[in-house]
């Protein structure tokens, strides 16, 4: 009846495309070594940019549209890493020579309580009338959970109300909802970068809008005091060059604990942001997805949700999920915090599409609800690990003599591997991207992140010991062996010299903005700091 | 589409008043009245709009279910398109053993399309229950977290924007909501008689000939048709396709190079013992494989969210896989699904005999009240007796003077003040007044309670339909009211 595919025909169900997860390492942009990738659409180095995300495209034959070709080509180009992943994961038994991966930005550490606690009898407990069509916006139940829950734990100065609440299935769909309802097509979001790369799927795919971006770079200049710091000032000259681009900007979005960079702004910041987006009469996202998962408790982590007052309430629109603080990206759970009735009312208007069944609503206010569970075993539980395993990887990165910003929120490093890259250009990092998977494991690149400067990776570390010993020993492999041949053959037009490891120094500051310290080990570059 | 989408709610904020938004196709006016928003784009505040204007009663409903104890005076939602007949069955299954375990890969990173062990699950399903000729594929196979979100989805990558697909009504104008709004892809009605003649009529009838004038149609209006959107059952009757029609549809969609979506959502529902059901993933050779999808849900038979597409064409499916975050099913539900449909014997021994049972029951009851009302006001009820599906349509015709939209939705609103909700045939673009959609999939007791009322709107309606004939007679109009006992 269909005609057999060329295909081995009852190949494994994972080989096509099967990867990834929502916190992959998206590359839309054309970073897979064919052309100089550049960055978008961007005239004018530094500071903004205006992404464009079919700028590389180009058409193939098929049933689809051209709609759907773009999509599945769009699709295809993220999907490099995890396919491959798919098709040889690391298992211990079956597969000790799989590949690690290092890459998705998931919890794994503590599958065993949520496990314990998702099978406890409360949870098994099934209503007929659950089965049924749901409230779409969600049971009034959950949502009252969701208030208590959001109020407590993002310490609002006023009980949060549970008629702002809106749920579906995942945060994902909130970007793709509050995208349709506050933007036209074409519209665009300020974002700073480095970022989550998978939100520009998210925003574009029905919403069919674009993200302009605010560089953020590496180096400390100026007024910062701290790598990829977001300032108010940047924030400014960006909104302005993306609107000379004819960019129409309709919103900020603010990623806080900070996807890749693992910190988390001050009080002092976020008021600032707000502010700016209030002058220029921006809406506000605001996704505190790693709002619990800030194990180190000195960074002291503020939610929006928890000032004493918002400049422009009507537009500030926060998200959680329970994807990353409860480890459980796979049980699609979402929930969008906004005191603006229209907004709430027009997204929830969208959530048939991204529906909950009764029955994981059910769940999750059990969930919520339980307050013991979560203080007690849980929370105490998941930092602990997440410390340990954030302090192995650390060490492990340090004796290697490898840049990282410390972080301390989230479950991930962001490092800094630009002295590996023969020339400082996006090829060279996604050939050594490449040379990682080859070797078996797996890291997201930077330019996926729509990071300015070639040669940063984010470090997923929330994971069993021992793949995190095996993935940094095949680290180790490669950029040793990449050492030696950058020490070889000197690159004709880096920007350093090469250095080895005695010239490298470890640098402390005390941020006026952060409680704790940031470690960066850097290259010696004299103009650039003080030796202590 | 006959699907989830089948629904009607107004907007939360305004509280339970579905008398406030009547206007199923009113969707200019309501944009309009809408106005601007501080906050919302245009097609923000359109898509609030539409959403008010096309579901209306549901959030009444959910706002104020009826509820035997608590909410006696609730509402009965008699067209909301479930199967709440074996919600108790399968809450009862859910609670076994092998639905306790919860293992890692359930809460991991979702795979996009589903996770292996559904699809494949899935893909051994349909090969037995659509008697298909060779073992389907589970890399043909993508869920998504329901049908509308797998047309959706489809809609995005075999359309670009303005393009259009057919579809046979009657079918839910609200389904155009999520088409026009989310993926901008024009749904174009093939308009079907519903003329009915005599006893053997049967109403909305698809045929080539029909699909052909549609085609011819949309051209000169210059609309370029992409697809064909195919209910299989039928929508309305639940008549169900022998394999010849099929073929001819999907010949039909060949030679003008359509793709073509079947929708086999009520696949399990025929109860009637007689009649063989024939999914297109049956027949032995299809015309065009790389163009034809099927869609198959058990949200109507199981309750969970789950919408799968099947399709030989490896691109397409591909293609649809990032729409998988946004329709994704939890990895709870997810394991559920599979258990549930690997547990052939629950199904085929329990839980089908059982919904279809419960099904004809509850059919029966209805069509036997019906026709006791038809005796008791003395009026014509038009119905065809289904052999398969969750619900009946109507045609109340006879009660509506004259036979108007306008006079059709004075019904619509005798049945709400009656705290029943139906559908009316406006809402699903039919060309002819007085078609009611009606759901029977409800426990006996609350049916009982449902026709009940049912029969009290309608004893009101027949009053209220004397007066309106009186009025038009003009004798009566001129003599003095002394004369008016006449009729």
């Amino acid at each position: 009846m269909f005609p057999l595919p060329q295909k081995e025909s009852r190949a494994p169900a994972t080989c096509l495309g099967s990867a990834t997860t929502q916190d992959v390492v998206s590359s839309y942009q054309d970073g897979l070594g064919r052309e100089s990738p550049g960055k978008p659409d961007q005239k004018l180095p530094g500071l903004y940019g205006v992404g464009d995300p079919v700028s590389k495209f180009s058409s193939d034959s098929s049933c689809l549209s051209s709609r759907g070709r773009v999509i599945k080509w769009f699709w295809d180009s993220a999907e490099e890493g995890y396919r491959t992943y798919h098709m040889d994961e690391y298992d211990e038994v079956k597969n000790p020579d799989g590949i690690i991966n290092l890459g998705t930005s998931e919890n794994k550490l503590c599958f065993d309580l949520l496990s314990r606690r998702l099978s406890q009898s409360d949870m098994l407990r099934v209503e007929p009338s659950l089965l049924q069509y749901p409230d779409w916006r969600g049971h009034p139940f959950l949502r009252e959970e969701v208030a208590k829950f959001l109020s407590y734990y993002c310490k609002s100065p006023a009980p949060l109300k549970p008629e702002n609440v809106v749920v579906l299935n995942g945060c994902a769909s909130l970007f793709s909802a509050l995208a349709t309802v506050l933007c036209e097509a074409g519209e665009a979001f300020l974002i700073p970068t480095p970022y989550y790369g998978a939100i520009t799927q998210h925003v574009y795919l029905y919403g069919n809008v674009r993200l302009a971006y605010v560089y953020l770079d590496s180096e400390v200049t100026g007024l910062d005091s701290c790598p990829f710091q977001l300032t108010v000032e940047k924030l400014e000259l960006a909104l302005q060059g993306a609107t000379s681009e004819g960019a129409k900007v309709k919103g900020l979005i603010l990623i806080n604990p900070q996807n890749p960079l693992g910190n988390v702004y001050s009080p002092e910041e976020l008021q600032g942001f707000l502010g700016f987006a209030e002058r220029h009469k921006l809406h506000v996202i605001v996704d505190e997805v790693y709002m619990l998962s800030v194990f180190e408790e000195s960074l002291g982590y503020h939610s929006v949700l928890g000032l004493e007052r918002l400049p422009d309430p009507q537009r500030t629109h926060v998200m959680w999920a329970t994807s990353k603080d409860f480890g459980m990206s796979g049980l699609r759970f979402g929930t969008l915090y906004t005191e603006n009735q229209e907004v709430a009312t027009a997204v929830a208007s969208l959530c048939r599409y991204h529906g909950l069944s009764g029955l994981l609503q059910s769940q999750m206010a059990q969930l919520l609800r339980d307050r013991d569970w979560i203080n007690q075993v849980y929370l105490p539980e998941n930092h602990s690990r997440l410390k340990a395993a954030h302090t192995y990887v650390s060490e492990e990165l340090q004796a290697l003599g490898v840049p990282f910003l410390r972080g301390g929120a989230g479950f991930f490093l962001w490092v800094d591997l630009r002295k590996f890259l023969r020339q400082g250009t996006f090829e060279e990092e996604l050939l050594l991207w490449r040379r990682l998977l080859e070797s078996k494991v797996l890291l997201s690149f930077g330019k996926a992140f729509e990071c300015k400067e070639p040669g940063w990776f984010r470090l997923i570390f929330s994971d069993k010991t021992h793949r995190l010993r095996l993935g940094m020993q095949r680290l180790r492999q490669v950029l040793e062996s990449k050492s030696q041949e950058t020490e070889d053959v000197p690159p004709p037009t880096t920007p350093r010299t090469p250095v080895s490891s005695a010239d490298e120094v470890a640098f402390a500051w005390s941020s006026p903005h952060l409680a704790s310290f940031i470690i960066l080990q850097v290259p010696v570059k004299p103009e650039m700091y003080q030796v202590s | 589409m006959s699907s989830d989408r089948d629904q009607e709610t107004s907007d939360r904020s305004q509280g339970p008043s579905p008398r406030q938004h009547d206007q199923p196709c009113g969707q200019e006016s309501d944009a309009e009245a809408a106005g601007l928003s501080h906050s919302l784009s245009h097609r923000g505040v359109d898509i609030s709009a539409f959403y008010n204007s096309y579901f209306q009663a549901y959030e009444a409903y959910q706002s104020s279910k009826f509820h035997l104890d608590l909410n006696n005076l609730g509402f009965f939602h008699l067209d909301v398109s479930e199967n709440k007949l074996c919600s108790d069955l399968m809450a009862e299954r859910l609670c076994q053993k092998d639905m306790d375990d919860v293992e890692d890969i359930q809460l991991q990173a979702p795979n996009p399309r589903g996770h292996p062990f559904l699809r494949e699950a899935v893909a051994q399903f349909l090969t037995s229950y659509c008697s298909a000729p060779e073992c389907l594929f589970s890399r043909n196979v993508v869920v998504l977290n329901g049908c509308s979100a797998v047309f959706s989805a489809l809609s995005m990558v075999l359309c670009d924007p303005g393009d259009c697909f057919l579809v046979p009504t009657p079918f839910f104008s609200g389904f155009i909501f999520g088409t026009k709004m989310c993926t901008n892809v024009e749904l174009i009605p093939i308009h079907l008689e519903t003329e009915i003649t005599d006893e053997d009529t049967l109403p909305f009838q698809l045929t080539v000939g029909k699909l052909e004038q549609a085609l011819l149609e949309a051209k000169t209006q210059c609309k370029k048709v992409k697809g064909l959107l195919l209910p299989n059952p039928q929508n309305a009757t639940g008549h169900v396709y022998s394999q010849e029609s099929l073929k001819e549809f999907l010949e039909f969609a060949k030679r003008n190079d359509l793709h073509v979506v079947v929708d086999e959502v009520y696949m399990l529902s025929v109860f009637d013992d007689s009649v063989q059901f024939h999914s297109v993933l049956s027949l032995e050779r299809l015309p065009d494989p790389q163009k034809t999808y099927v869609i198959w849900s058990i949200s109507k038979d199981f309750g969970l969210g789950l919408g799968a597409l099947y399709t030989p064409n490896e691109d397409v499916a591909f293609a649809v896989s990032p729409f998988s975050y946004l329709h994704s099913i939890s990895g709870i539900v997810q394991y559920h699904l599979r258990c549930l449909l690997r547990d052939r014997d629950w199904i085929d021994r329990i839980y089908l005999p059982a919904v279809h049972s419960r099904l004809r029951t509850a059919h029966a009851y209805v069509i036997t009240t019906l026709r006791e009302l038809e005796v008791v006001h003395n009026f014509k009820i038009f119905f065809h007796s289904r052999s398969c599906g969750l619900y009946l349509w109507i045609n109340l015709k006879n009660l509506l003077e004259p036979c108007t939209f306008e006079e059709e939705l004075v019904l619509y609103r005798r049945f709400l003040d009656h705290k029943l909700i139906l559908s009316r045939g406006q809402s699903y673009l039919l060309k002819e007044p007085g078609w009611f959609r009606l759901c029977f999939a409800e426990n006996p007791d609350k049916l009982e309670l449902a026709m009940l009322r049912f029969g009290q709107a309608i004893a009101e309606q027949k009053q209220y339909w004397i007066q309106k004939v009186v009025q038009y007679i003009p004798e009566l109009e001129e003599t003095d009211s002394s004369s008016s006992d006449d009729n």
